[in-house]
C-alpha cells in the first residue's frame, strides 16, 4: 500500500493469515488507530471478496465425457514388469535363466592368479592362465 | 451418502491407485475447472485448446498418479503438474512456429503500489460487479501473479504451499501477491462502471 506508515508492508501478510505472533497482535492493535492502514485493509478485504466470488471459466460442454473417452486409451498406471500379460512374463523369465546358464558355462573353471581370464595359448589346457611373469599355472 | 464426494484428495487418489475409477472422476470433477481456468491464461492466444491442455493434464495426472510422494498436499502437487503442463504445451507451441522457445519472464523485482487508501475504499466496484469484468482485469495480470492470487483466493493455499506448487522462495509469492492485488485493485478501480 501507498501509505507512510511502516506497517503497511504487513498488510497481505495479515490479510492472508500469515503473519506471526506478536507482530500479529502489534499490527491488529495499529489498525484499529491507522486510518491509512485501516482503509487500505478494508479495499484489500474488497478486492479478495471479488475474487473469491468469482468462479473459473466453465468448461465447454460435453468435457467429462471426452476425457473418459481419451482416459480409456491410457493403461492404468501399474509397474512395468506387472503391465506385461502372464506369457511375457514367463518368456522373460526363462530368458533371463538361459542367459545365466550361458554366463555360468563361459566362466573359466578355475580363476588365474593374477585375477585375469586369459585366452587358451596351448592345445589340450583349456583353462590354463598365464600369470603376470609369464609362466603356465 | 456419496462416499467419493466426502473424501480428501489423497484418499482418492489412492482409491484410483486401487482401481477405483469413480475417485479419479472425482478427482477430475473438482479440479478440471480451475485447470481449465489456469490453461486459459497460460494460453490466452488459443483458448480454443484449452480443453485439449486440460485433457492432458488429466491424463499426466493419470499416468504419474504412483508418482504423488505425499510430501505435500495433492493440490500442491497437481497444480504443479498442471503449470508444468500447460508451460510444456506453450513451448511446443512456440517452438512448432518460431522454431525456438520464447517465454516471458516477468520481473520479480518490480513491486507495485496499491491505490492511495483514501481512494482506496470507496473507489473499488461493489458486489455486483460483473464476474467478466474482473476477469478481463485478471487475465491483464502478468502470468505468475495472477497463478499465485488464483493458488491463494480459489485454493486458499498457504504461502508455503504456493512457493512449493510455484518452485519459488517463499518470500517471493510475498512479493506476487502483494503486486497481483495492486495492480488488480487499480485496474478495477479504472474499470468501474
Amino acid at each position: 500500500m501507498k501509505t507512510q506508515c511502516g506497517f503497511s508492508k504487513y498488510l497481505n501478510a495479515y490479510l492472508d493469515g500469515e503473519l506471526q505472533e506478536p507482530l500479529n497482535r502489534e499490527f491488529i492493535a495499529h489498525i484499529a488507530d491507522c486510518p491509512s492502514c485501516s482503509a487500505a485493509m478494508s479495499a484489500l478485504r474488497r478486492t479478495q471478496g471479488l475474487l473469491r466470488a468469482a468462479r473459473p471459466r466453465e468448461l465447454p460442454a460435453g468435457f467429462y465425457a471426452r476425457l473418459e473417452h481419451r482416459l480409456k486409451e491410457v493403461k492404468r498406471p501399474r509397474r512395468a514388469v506387472m503391465a506385461l500379460g502372464f506369457e511375457w512374463r514367463l518368456a522373460a523369465a526363462a530368458l533371463v535363466l538361459c542367459l545365466l546358464f550361458a554366463g555360468a558355462a563361459w566362466l573359466p573353471e578355475r580363476p588365474s592368479k593374477s585375477g585375469y581370464f586369459t585366452p587358451d595359448i596351448e592345445q589340450g589346457r583349456d583353462s590354463d592362465c598365464i600369470s603376470p611373469d609369464g609362466r603356465i599355472s | 451418502m456419496n462416499v467419493a464426494a466426502m473424501a480428501s484428495d489423497e484418499k482418492l487418489l489412492a482409491l484410483f491407485l486401487a482401481g477405483d475409477d469413480d475417485a479419479f472422476n472425482e478427482l477430475a470433477g473438482r479440479y478440471a475447472a480451475k485447470a481449465y481456468q489456469l490453461a486459459l491464461w497460460i494460453n490466452p492466444e488459443h483458448g480454443d485448446e484449452a480443453e485439449d491442455i486440460v485433457q492432458e493434464i488429466f491424463i499426466r495426472l493419470h499416468k504419474s498418479a504412483a508418482a504423488f510422494g505425499g510430501r505435500s498436499s495433492f493440490k500442491t502437487w497437481f497444480y504443479g503438474l498442471a503449470r508444468i503442463t500447460a508451460l510444456d504445451w506453450r513451448r511446443s507451441f512456440y517452438r512448432s512456429v518460431f522454431g525456438k522457445i520464447s517465454v516471458r519472464v516477468d520481473s520479480e523485482n518490480e513491486y507495485f503500489d496499491m491505490p492511495a487508501p483514501e481512494a482506496a475504499d470507496d473507489a473499488l466496484p461493489d458486489g455486483g460487479f460483473e464476474s467478466e469484468r474482473l476477469h478481463a482485469a485478471m487475465e491483464k495480470l502478468p502470468l505468475k501473479l495472477k497463478l499465485a492470487l488464483m493458488l491463494k483466493e480459489w485454493e486458499e493455499m498457504s504461502y508455503e504451499e504456493i512457493a512449493d506448487s510455484m518452485s519459488v522462495p517463499v518470500g517471493t509469492v510475498r512479493s506476487r501477491l502483494h503486486n497481483a492485488r495492486a495492480l488488480l485493485a487499480g485496474m478495477l478501480r479504472e474499470n468501474k462502471p
